[in-house]
């Protein structure tokens, strides 16, 4: 571990979290709540949040990790506008937005309200996976506290600034996380992704108006910039990836849990096996492989383990940070089931609407589920990749598609590291007629 | 065309159209992609993936879909390389992943878009060895359509067919992933006008109409270009037949008219040709009942009842013919007014307008309209009208027009309309100056403006109520030209072929050619006249294939002409009218016979014969030649293309149209009469994409009549005169008697639906069960809020009452009754057939 | 069966004020409907179809997409167990193995007595705590086989009510705060402030 550690990285987002009624607007205001949106709303013009947001290079949080001062700055002008939070949080094995919205929900608030008033929309919702039942209870009563408040309503601390904010429950489909679905499925329609492009949602989004998506945790952040300026955001950590992050550590690790850590300073051995953090891993065994970003990135094995925590190292090595979740799988696991196992989400999940995807999910989770239990052919392997190609065209990474979102292209990544990496296991899989490890 | 746009397709720069898809574009310079989830007449969604093209892009070429992306000029479209090919076969091999492949018992086989083009593009063998996704076999979706789910291949055609083309959303994808299947809600069947058109699209066998099921294999089929005569939009279909029966109607993609759809009254309308209930002999009513006669017999007896007639200086009339074809129609005009000398024929069952109105008036084609942006409509709903009309007002309003539609209540068009709400009575006091309320008027008065503005300005009118008298439409048209000087009108008219019967002469007052004629001695002008006089005094009436059952006209009317009069039906069908007839000629039904047809915008085109007409029934022509020579005329030729061109002869408005014209690629979807230059200019017909109308191209043994012949020159009329009817004095004041409300009465408003029934309704098998019941809906006011009766007694001031069902109707205006036509043979008994409104009161509340 | 009480109705047509387009409202009044009577009854979604205006067809249609919304019974509990990466490398699987033999029922099944309806989930985004489940969407984790019986058992004697709502009740914080602008109070507010931006654009 480097000297950078014992270095003080601010807790920007995660402040809050461990304290006793966290979620409250008593201890929000208590611990520099809403200071931030009041600074904004009356020293500050929208022009000069977004130069700071820019400044930041805050980079988005939900996955496909973009500029968020460059996505506001690209929104189509329009008389109406819209903002719409992305809290659907589904991605397996991630679960640090649902840290936030249930611990630290009046930080999402004030942030959405600050983002609303730099990009001048019309009105704001917050879309929040329909299974966080008390997220979405925290959320409302945050809402509902923020109007008595005067943070929400009609002008704004006497800024002359009004905005209503509404909470919006989703009903369970992993899919409407992907923003143009999450819209769709904010009109009250069927969770299809929206074909791209031309629609972009900062240029047709929400009944039709430009529109700005952006994750739980990129709007955690807004107040924090605020205060402290997004030149003070963007000297912490390094290059392209600046500020801080939360990565949500899962698998076999002592310690799982959510860690927001200084972006590109760590390395992922060093949040694996850093006492504070992941505390090693399970009964002392090896690393096997790990999942960078979530289960639609491509796997690393342990010669990856010290690549840095940054965004663009990650993707040079082929993958991706992605949601920021990272499971660790040691040497007793088995990869053929999990990699079916996560074919098994995205078939359970795919939307339905584009065949390579929905035909495509089924078709190898049915292949993979044959290798694990034991009736796998050699041939098969082949045949998977194959089927594999004809969604994601040349396997590489970033992918190709032949899909309408990047759902489909992310049901090859762990079937095809499986089988670069682990060919042997497949093989042992089909030529023992089942799987090796027990369960 | 100037603002063309060059891309660049394989390599060679070709051009497309502004706007144009990848897909279009391509197919048009002759590369033809695959595709599944495509219709030309559909929104795209890009969800079958099959048509994936690489497009090059900022970071190079990339697999796109090309039915979704327009082209760009410069634009770089690679359609064969072999990463294209594998995405392809990729889509392939994934569609038979669930698919039953059970093409030897489905009837979509041999004509399958999937079969086809798995044979094309595709693997060649599935490699696919798990368990596929199973459902119960086909379920109903509705009377007429069935869904067989296994067979779905999720292209949401049919779905997307019924939200975004018929406004019906009541099918819809039901699930998520591999799990989805189309469904209607529980008890909510998909019951809408349009639901043939989802069995036309789909691609696949997943959907079948039960008239169809298991009925032919394609290999078996022999088809014939020709028109629906159903209603007078007149929409192109291809008739399919099998061993001597016909067994489907496809809608073709006609430019013009349709857009490759059509409304299930007319796709399925056929299965009364096959029936049993048409009449297959002559039959002679004599004292011991009906007898069965040969047609010499037959011809015998009409001919005495002429010539007795003649001796007696008894009225001899003719009623209906409306849906006979141009030649059928012109040769019973010849043989009444030429032969037997009588001025006493009209085809206007339906108290359609007056001739002065069509012939005085510029009318405007359905092309014209829809492509204004500012449509505005005065008329009973256009969907229970002329249904596929209503479909391209759809198609106009998402393309971005703005529709207003003037009427008293709510229709299925106001879901697309800004609606004024005015009665057709008030409209006309309007025009004339009469106060109306502000807010109402001041927004009419600016719709009628922002029409003035327009360089070619169009209206859609028609009766908003059927029975009574049809001046009213005459007044608005005349007052709306004096406002708006270029406006021009399309004219919504019920019978298959109304319009042709005006330019054959089948109307009072003018003979064929718009030729001024006079009225009959017996000042009788109209049906309800002619009916009104055969009922006081003996008459020899010919009913021409009408059944009386839909007309608007009195039923109690026909009962008493049956006690006074001589009644010759010629009819193709059994009905109330061949009952009491005294002599039933048959008639040829849909499907038998050649000729032509006009619809409402004047267009003529072709229809033909795909079987042998059953048992001895014969072609109007036919007939009416023969009856001619019985009393010892020749009234000339007897083959349909004979009978046009002497047509085109006598009718200036023709010009110089022949016969093999419309029978050519060109002018297949009909040339619109009084010819037009901007007809004339029109661009032949669109390529048929057996992947949009599958079922079309599939067939190879086409019938006799496509014939591709050589083009001939269309000339245009050369001045306006000739198209507009100088002689009629269109400012000829009006006997309106302009009741406004009664007192204690209601005024009713009269509808006739799509389902109302008649002979050919209830001949279908299918469709029996869809007639409409007859219904009164209440303006709240009209009725006690405690009244519990299951019907109500409507009684005029005369005496005259129905008994009839009645509901409640929240957007009446008070002391209105909008009286819906069905299955209720005397409901129109109560319409003052001479009033432009009729009053009456609730008996016996 | 006669649609929304008429409290829920009140409800319902408060939720449909708080968007532009009352489509908007399809889901949330899906889940009100869950919590009247545990899954989207028929008559329910035929309300619902009126109230945002579309056919019960897109009702049912758009519902059927999400896994939440139910259009068949289910039971008082719905118990979910995670089987998905991070529980499954926790042993994910043997709890859901253990959850169907101690309910009786395989995963989609509702018991004899109607309490307990048990599905197999993915990730609930509660990885920390795996192997993880839920009931009603209240989580619990990590579960092991003493803990999964003791659960149950506390739900059948109601000692969980507090925290575990019969199925169907997702949010059970009622919106006080209604919308304090209309679209159009919007539009004017955000034309002067775009005017005001253009401005300075202008000066700078
Ligand atoms: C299949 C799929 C699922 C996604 N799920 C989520 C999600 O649950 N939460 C999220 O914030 N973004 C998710 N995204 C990313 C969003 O589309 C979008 O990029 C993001 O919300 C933008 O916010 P950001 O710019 O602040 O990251 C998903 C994307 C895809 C393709
Ligand atoms: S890739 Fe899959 S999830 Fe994405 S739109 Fe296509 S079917 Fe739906
Ligand atoms: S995706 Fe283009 S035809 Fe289906």
């Amino acid at each position: 571990m480097d000297e950078t550690l014992e270095r003080t990285v601010p807790k920007i987002v995660t402040s809050r979290i461990g304290i006793e009624g966290s979620h409250t607007l008593e201890t929000y205001l208590a611990t520099g709540g809403y200071t931030a949106l009041r600074k904004a709303l009356t020293s500050m013009t929208p022009e000069e949040i977004q130069a700071e947001v820019m400044t930041s290079n805050l980079l988005g949080r939900g996955g496909a990790g973009f500029e968020v001062g460059r996505k506001w700055s690209m929104l189509k002008s329009a008389p109406l506008r819209y903002l719409v939070v992305n809290g659907d949080e589904s991605e397996p094995a991630t679960f640090k937005d649902h840290m936030l919205i249930e611990g630290d929900p009046h930080q999402v608030v004030e942030g959405s309200i600050i983002t609303a008033y730099a990009v001048g929309a019309a009105r704001a919702f917050i879309y929040i996976r329909g299974e966080f039942a008390l997220g979405l209870e925290r959320m409302q009563r945050a809402v509902d506290e923020a109007y008595r408040y005067g943070a929400l309503g009609r002008d704004i601390f006497g800024s002359g600034f009004s905005l209503d904010l509404v909470v919006h429950p989703g009903a369970g489909a992993y899919i409407c996380g992907e923003e143009t679905a999450l819209i769709e499925s904010l009109e009250g329609k069927r969770g299809y992704p929206r074909i791209k492009p031309p629609y972009f949602p900062a240029v047709i989004g929400l009944y039709g108006a430009p529109t700005i998506v952006n994750n739980v945790e990129s709007m955690s952040n807004m107040p924090w910039i605020v205060n402290n300026g997004g030149a003070a955001f963007a000297s912490l950590g390094v290059g392209r990836s600046t500020g801080t992050r939360i990565f949500a550590l899962a698998g076999h690790v002592n310690r799982p849990g959510n860690y927001e850590v200084e972006m590109a300073k760590l390395t992922f051995r060093d949040l694996v096996y850093s006492p504070e953090y992941g505390g090693g891993m399970r009964y002392g065994r090896q690393v096997k492989a790990f999942i960078p970003g979530g289960v639609s990135a491509p796997w690393f094995g342990p010669e990856q383990l010290d690549l840095p925590l940054s965004q663009d190292d990650v993707a040079k090595a082929g993958s991706m940070l992605g949601s920021g979740s990272i499971v660790m799988m040691d040497d007793h696991t088995c990869m053929v089931r999990a990699a079916w196992r996560i074919t098994k989400f995205f078939h359970r999940e795919s939307c339905g609407q584009c065949t390579p995807c929905r035909e495509g999910s089924g078709w190898i989770e049915k292949m993979m589920r044959r290798i694990e239990t034991g009736a796998g052919r050699e041939s098969d392997l082949d045949m998977l990749l194959d089927a594999c190609d004809n969604i994601a065209p040349g396997l590489s990474w970033p992918p190709a598609q032949t899909t309408i979102c990047v759902l489909g292209p992310s049901i090859p990544s762990s079937v095809v590291a499986g089988i670069k990496m682990f060919r042997d296991e497949f093989l042992i899989h089909i030529k023992e007629g089942g799987c090796p490890y027990g369960r | 065309m100037a603002d063309e746009i060059s891309f660049i397709l394989d390599g060679k720069e070709i051009t497309a159209e502004p706007g144009e898809l990848i897909i279009a574009a391509a197919e048009r310079n002759g590369v033809y992609i695959p595709r599944f989830c495509y219709h030309p007449h559909m929104p795209s969604v890009g969800m079958c993936r099959m048509c994936l093209v690489e497009v090059k892009g900022p970071r190079g070429f990339a697999l796109s879909p090309s039915c979704y992306l327009t082209v760009a000029p410069g634009m770089e479209v690679v359609t064969d390389s072999p990463k294209v090919k594998k995405a392809q076969n990729g889509v392939l091999e994934f569609l038979l992943v669930n698919h039953p492949l059970d093409c030897p018992v489905c009837d979509k086989g041999g004509e399958c878009p999937l079969q086809d083009q798995v044979l094309s593009y595709g693997p060649g063998e599935s490699r696919f060895v798990e368990e596929k996704r199973h459902f119960e076999k086909p379920i109903a979706l509705s009377s007429l359509v069935y869904l067989d789910r296994e067979r779905c291949i999720q292209c949401d055609r049919c779905t997307r067919f019924a939200s975004e083309v018929a406004l019906d959303p009541l099918i819809e994808f039901v699930g998520r992933g591999d799990r989805t299947e189309v469904a209607t809600f529980p008890d909510h069947p998909f019951a809408s006008y349009f639901s043939g058109n989802t069995v036309q699209i789909c691609p696949v066998g997943a959907l079948t109409a039960k008239p169809y099921r298991f009925k032919a294999r394609p290999w078996d089929l022999d088809q014939s270009e020709s028109t629906c005569t159903t209603c007078a939009l007149g929409c192109r279909i291809s008739v399919q037949s099998s061993r001597g029966e016909i067994t489907r109607y496809l809608g073709l993609d006609s430019e013009a008219v349709n857009h490759s759809w059509l409304c299930d009254r007319g796709r399925f309308g056929y299965e009364s040709t096959n029936s049993e209930h048409r009449i297959v002999k002559p039959l002679l009513k004599g004292r011991d009942g009906v007898l069965e006669v040969t047609w010499k017999e037959a011809l015998t007896k009409v001919a005495h009842l002429i010539n007795e007639a003649k001796r007696n200086s008894t009225p001899i009339a003719f009623i209906g013919g409306a849906n006979f074809s141009n030649e059928g129609i012109y040769s019973f005009v010849k043989l009444a007014r030429e032969a037997i000398g009588t001025g006493l024929i009209d085809a206007r069952v339906e108290g359609d307008i007056t001739p002065s109105l069509i012939f005085g008036t510029n009318s405007a084609t359905i092309n014209q309209v829809v492509s204004s942006p500012l449509i505005v409509v005065s008329s009973q709903d256009l969907k229970e009208v002329l249904p596929v009309l209503y479909l391209r007002l759809v198609e106009a309003k998402r393309a971005g027009a703005r529709i207003v539609e003037i009427s008293e209540t709510p229709t299925e068009l106001s879901k697309i309309s800004e609606r004024i709400s005015l009665s057709q009575l008030e409209f006309a006091s309007f025009l004339e100056g009469s106060d109306v309320d502000a807010s109402i008027g001041e927004r009419l008065s600016k719709a009628l403006d922002d029409l003035n503005l327009l360089e070619a300005p169009t209206f859609i009118l028609g009766r908003a109520s059927y029975g009574g008298s049809s001046n009213l439409v005459e007044r608005i048209a005349s007052r709306l030209i004096g406002r708006i000087p270029k406006l021009s009108f399309l004219h919504v008219m019920g019978a298959a072929n109304i319009r042709g019967a005006y330019e054959m002469g089948a109307v009072p007052g003018f003979t064929y050619g718009r030729v001024g004629s006079n009225l009959s001695t017996y000042g009788a002008a109209s049906v309800v006249e002619i009916l009104e006089l055969a009922a006081s005094k003996e008459t020899l009436l010919f009913l021409l294939d009408e059944d009386m059952n839909s007309s608007t006209v009195p039923s109690e009317l026909v009962e008493r002409v049956r006690e006074t009069s001589t009644v010759i039906s010629i009819a193709s069908l059994k009905s109330k009218i061949t009952e009491l007839a005294d002599v039933v000629l048959p008639v040829v039904a849909a499907g038998e016979y050649d000729g032509t047809t006009t619809n409402i915008e004047g267009r003529v085109s072709r229809i033909s014969a795909r079987v042998t007409p059953k048992g001895l029934s014969q072609e109007p022509s036919v007939i009416a030649n023969e009856i001619a020579r019985e009393i010892g005329i020749d009234l000339g030729k007897y083959e349909p293309s004979e009978i046009f061109q002497e047509i085109v002869a006598n009718c200036s408005t023709f010009g110089n149209l022949t016969y093999n014209m419309l029978s050519s690629d060109r002018f297949a979807d009909g040339v619109v009469v009084p010819l037009t230059a901007t007809e004339v200019s029109l661009k032949g017909r669109r390529r048929l994409d057996p992947v949009a109308t599958p079922g079309l191209l599939a067939i190879e043994n086409v019938g006799p009549a496509i014939t591709y012949i050589a083009e001939e020159e269309l000339r245009p009329l050369e001045n306006e005169v000739s198209r507009r009817s100088s002689a009629i004095n269109f400012d000829a004041s009006f006997d309106l008697e302009v009741a406004a409300s009664r007192s204690g009465f209601s005024r009713i408003l009269v509808e006739k639906p799509l389902y109302a029934p008649n002979a050919q309704l209830a001949a279908s098998e299918s469709m029996q069960s869809l007639a409409s019941q007859a219904m009164a809906f209440l303006a709240p006011n009209v009725i006690e809020a405690d009244y519990s009766g299951e019907t109500v007694t409507l009684k005029r001031s005369d005496g005259k009452e129905v008994v009839v069902a009645y509901q409640v109707d929240k957007s009446l205006p008070s002391d209105t009754i909008r009286l819906r036509i069905g299955t209720n043979y005397d409901l129109l008994n109560i319409v003052d057939p001479s009033a432009n409104a009729t009053f009456v009161t609730l008996g016996d509340k | 069966m006669s649609g929304f009480t008429p409290e829920m109705r009140a409800r319902a047509e408060k939720i449909c004020s708080l968007y532009p387009k009352v489509r908007s409202a399809l889901i949330p009044l899906c889940h009100l409907a869950q919590e009247q009577a545990g899954y989207l009854r028929e008559d329910l979604m035929i309300e619902i179809a009126e109230l945002v205006d579309v056919t019960p067809a897109e009702v049912y249609g758009t519902a059927s997409f999400y896994d939440m919304l139910h259009t068949e019974p289910v039971g008082k509990y719905l118990v979910g167990v995670c089987t998905n990466i991070a529980c499954l490398m926790q042993g994910g699987e043997d709890l859901l193995e253990y959850a169907e033999e101690k309910l009786g029922v395989a995963p989609g099944g509702t018991t004899d007595d109607g309490l307990f309806t048990l599905e197999d989930m993915e990730c609930i985004a509660h990885c920390n705590k795996a192997p993880a489940l839920q009931v009603n969407y209240r989580f619990f984790g990590p579960v092991d086989e003493d803990g999964f019986d003791k659960m149950i058992d506390d739900l059948r004697e109601g000692r969980l009510a507090d925290d575990v709502p019969s199925h169907g009740t997702l949010i059970r914080e009622e919106r006080s705060a209604p919308i304090a602008l209309t679209m159009d109070e919007v539009l004017k507010e955000r034309a002067v402030s775009d005017a005001a931006i253009a401005q300075r654009k202008v000066q700078a």
